[in-house]
């Protein structure tokens, strides 16, 4: 039997009733006989529990893994009001999906990852193919704070066979860092990283859509201390930001904020713009008194390489980065597709003039896709697994 | 200088050159990137209140102000991208309290909390007709700083519904404060927004009281209408049987029907012309009317169903237009309490020197034929013999006596005493036997 996937949504406002629907429109869009593995996840104005039991009231047996997401895509679907709900269920054969989670992140991420690491590798995995690792992005706390990806995945990729295709995304609520959720084994948890390793005769293809390009010199990271960049070139970091962009007088301070982006390019230094070979960070908050930037990672330690990057205005790079994906599974059975797509670059937020989601819709065709909205991305960069801002990551499943 | 160094120090002022166009020119692109993002974004949050205006015009006709309401609530807070919206109405009319009647609150929101709170809009507040703007940075006057307590949100808009030229309630939108999203919680052009639909709102208001004048007036026409038709009904019944009614209005006619057995019954005034003669028209119609409403009153009463009045004679048939086996008992009982009904009316009458009638009553009992004829003032009519003879029994009766016949004498002669009369000669159709009947007082 081929694998089959279906995949559904809801907006309604009872969680519930929206979990519910989205489950029976997946069971009828992928015409299912039989429920394997599902995939969820719900907005973060659902009650999470409530959700699981609309999903349960159709799919009782079936594992699942998911949880609260900034929004959801589908191939036919958008929507980041925090009402809406995905599920995507998979019927196979040849594919197999095994659920693994930690919590505790919010205490110390490095652990959390090595633990699940430990899981995963306990397992023995037949066949290993291809993860993906989502985890709770915020920790919940007065004042709000993030839980960091960078040690959770440098912990975590030491277990995992070397070079596995591998993709992420930190699960948000909304704007506000509100409580999150993760629901594996029937269980509504906060605080965790679940992961779901894909084993058998499939391969995962990953390509990252950042949509941003270098727009200066490389600049030198001089202080730092975790997400806080203090110094750049030995100046105060919002001074040589602020000089980039044109002086207080073009652009307020204030709108760093998750706009200013800083980028590393793993590959050649000074060779063509390769999007895959970049990492970018994104200006979480700025810290006026000491003139320095909170990025949403703690990697940009003393000595890294940075540019100021800016964003494109037009969707003209989709098509063609996803073509040559495509392109690589052509004499594969590619039949599905997940797109990992950062909160901040739906279009209410991103403020560029289109609507980043919908591109990747029309280039990834007549595969079904489904998606949803993250905190932070995760994607292989260079040799290593790399959290990621402002970006896409776009991964399809193909079977042999 | 060595040519080497000039060459070097020449191409590093280039590169200079280069690396500061390229600065100046990212500069610019960037500042320009930032004013678009900004104005991108408010464009797509007036786009999102198009939207709520766009489904409140598609509202349906049918609606009522409840589901209306509800759906606007839930509508801003979902498009705006609040954490909670609600419609207040005045607790009364024309005071300055406002409950929050429809309240769309989610996520952590204290939805029940605040769902019972009543809102004290002040005065001035009330009597500006402008909405305030409440946001966790501002300075924030008295009644700014009681919506936020009350409301239970650090960043909110509470805004005028006007209708008609009135307040008639308010929005309230509120958000937490976005961390990961820059700008305050409330923009000015929320107020935009949230005015846009208040004129909406009006509009769909004056569509939906519109709606239900018209509907009152549909009841109203239609309990008139209704009024006429009871009306129209009972002045049909007047002239027809109900049956024949029922029949009329399904069919659009009439069949004539054969009676095998019926008792038809005459009563006519003694001297009437000669009577008439020695009264006002006007009295002498009075007079008829008061002794046909008694004689109505009685056939009524034992199920007799009155035909006709012909001048002074009033003309009624038992057995019709519902067939009933003592149609003759029924008749006879009828026409005693007419005679006495008459007799006691002369009495009266004599004793206050009034003109008074004496009254001949006739029956006989046989087949008769019933239907409606003609198409202007149509009525149920009896046709055939028994009719002919009946009216016989009449005129050959004698004031303030019951005269019947034979055929209805076999019918009723164990419930009543009779005096027999014997053969008598009727016109055209030989002799034929005659009873007066009197109540059985035995």
């Amino acid at each position: 039997m081929q694998t089959k996937v279906g995949i559904g949504h809801s907006n309604q406002t009872d969680s519930f009733a929206a979990g519910k629907e989205a489950s029976e429109a997946a069971i009828s869009n992928g015409k299912i006989e039989r429920s394997d593995f599902a995939m969820i996840f719900c907005g973060g104005k659902h009650d999470p529990q409530e959700f699981l039991n609309g999903v349960n009231a159709v799919i009782p047996d079936c594992e699942k893994a998911g949880g609260t997401s900034f929004g959801i895509i589908t191939d036919s679907f958008i929507g980041y009001d925090g009402f809406e709900v995905g599920v995507t269920i998979f019927s196979s054969d040849k594919i197999k999906f095994h659920v693994f989670a930690q919590g505790a992140l919010n205490e110390n991420e490095f652990q959390a990852g090595d633990e699940l690491g430990k899981q995963i590798s306990a397992a023995g995995i037949d066949d290993p193919q291809a993860l993906w690792v989502f985890y709770d992005s915020s920790k919940n706390q007065n004042p709000p704070m993030l839980n960091f990806a960078t040690p959770l995945f440098a912990a975590l990729e030491p277990h995992l066979p070397e070079g596995l295709p591998c993709a992420g995304g930190g699960f948000l609520a909304d704007m506000m860092l509100s409580q999150c959720y993760q629901i594996f084994n029937n269980e509504v948890v906060s605080q965790h990283a679940v992961a779901i390793m894909i084993s058998g005769d499939c391969v995962m293809e990953t390509t990252i859509l950042h949509g941003c390009h270098p727009c200066s010199d490389y600049l030198t990271v001089t202080k730092a201390e975790g997400p806080v960049v203090f110094e750049i070139d030995g100046r105060p970091a919002v001074d040589v930001v602020h000089e980039l962009l044109g002086g207080s007088e073009v652009v307020d301070v204030k709108d760093f904020a998750m706009n200013v982006t800083l980028g590393i390019n793993r590959g050649d230094k000074f060779g063509e713009f390769q999007e895959k070979d970049f990492a970018n960070r994104l200006t979480l908050a700025v810290d006026e008194p000491n003139k320095a930037l909170v990025m949403f990672e703690p990697d940009l330690t003393p000595g890294a390489e940075v540019q100021l990057m800016r964003r494109n205005l037009e969707p003209d790079y989709f098509d063609s980065v996803i073509s040559d994906v495509k392109g690589r599974l052509s004499e594969l059975n590619p039949f599905f597709s997940f797109y990992i797509n950062c909160g901040g670059r739906a279009r209410p937020f991103s403020g560029v003039n289109f609507e980043d989601a919908e591109e990747v819709q029309k280039a990834v065709g007549d595969i079904p896709l489904a998606g949803f909205y993250s905190g932070v991305e995760v994607a292989r960069v260079g040799e290593f697994l790399q959290p990621l801002d402002w970006t896409g990551v776009l991964c399809f499943l193909a079977e042999r | 200088m060595s040519s080497t160094e000039d060459k070097l120090a020449l191409a590093q002022k280039e590169i200079n050159y280069y690396k500061e166009r390229l600065k100046k020119l990212s500069s610019s692109y960037m500042a320009l990137e930032y004013r678009t993002a900004d104005l991108s974004k408010d464009v797509l949050q007036m786009s999102e209140g198009l939207k709520v205006i766009a489904e409140l015009q598609e509202v349906d006709a049918d609606s009522n102000e409840e589901e209306l309401f509800d759906n606007l609530a839930e509508s801003i807070n979902v498009r705006l991208k609040m954490d909670v919206a609600a419609i207040l109405l005045p607790v009364k009319e024309g005071k300055l309290d406002f409950n929050l009647r429809y309240l769309k609150g989610f996520g952590s929101y204290n939805t029940e909390g605040v769902r019972e709170k009543i809102i004290k809009v002040p005065k001035r507040v009330f009597a500006s007709k402008e909405g305030v703007i409440v946001n966790k940075e501002d300075e924030l006057d008295p009644f700014q700083e009681y919506l936020q307590s009350e409301l239970e949100i650090e960043n909110l808009i509470f805004s005028p519904i006007i209708h008609n030229g009135a307040i008639m309630g308010y929005f309230f939108a509120g958000r937490r404060s976005q961390l990961l999203q820059k700008g305050k919680g409330i923009l000015p052009y929320h107020r935009n927004i949230l005015d846009a639909i208040g004129g909406v709102v009006s509009t769909v208001q004056n569509q939906l009281e519109r709606q239900q004048v018209l509907e009152d007036l549909v009841a109203k026409r239609t309990t008139q209408l209704q009024k006429e038709k009871e009306t129209s009904e009972n002045l049909l019944l007047n002239i027809l049987p109900w049956e024949t009614t029922q029949e009329l209005k399904k069919n659009g006619s009439v069949k004539a029907k054969d009676f095998n057995m019926v008792s038809v019954l005459f009563t006519d005034f003694k001297d009437f012309t000669r009577f008439s003669s020695g009264l006002p028209s006007k009295e002498l119609v009075e007079l008829i009317d008061f002794y046909y409403r008694e004689m109505d009153e009685i056939t009524n009463r034992h199920g007799i169903e009155k035909i006709k009045t012909i001048g002074d004679s009033y003309m009624c048939a038992s057995g019709l237009p519902a067939e009933r086996q003592d149609h003759a008992l029924a008749a006879v009982r009828a026409a005693l309490e007419i005679r006495d009904f008459v007799q006691r009316t002369k009495e009266e009458l004599m004793k206050k020197n009034k003109p008074y009638f004496e009254v001949r009553i006739g029956i006989n009992s046989g087949p008769v034929v019933a239907g409606i004829v003609g198409i202007k003032k149509f009525a149920y009519d009896i046709w055939g013999d028994t009719v002919n003879v009946a009216s016989r029994m009449e005129s050959n009766g004698v004031a303030g006596k019951v005269n019947i016949s034979a055929s209805t004498y076999e019918l009723v002669k164990d419930y009543f005493e009779f005096e027999h009369r014997g053969n008598i000669p009727v016109k055209n159709k030989g002799e034929i036997g005659m009873y007066f009947v009197e109540p059985n007082l035995g």
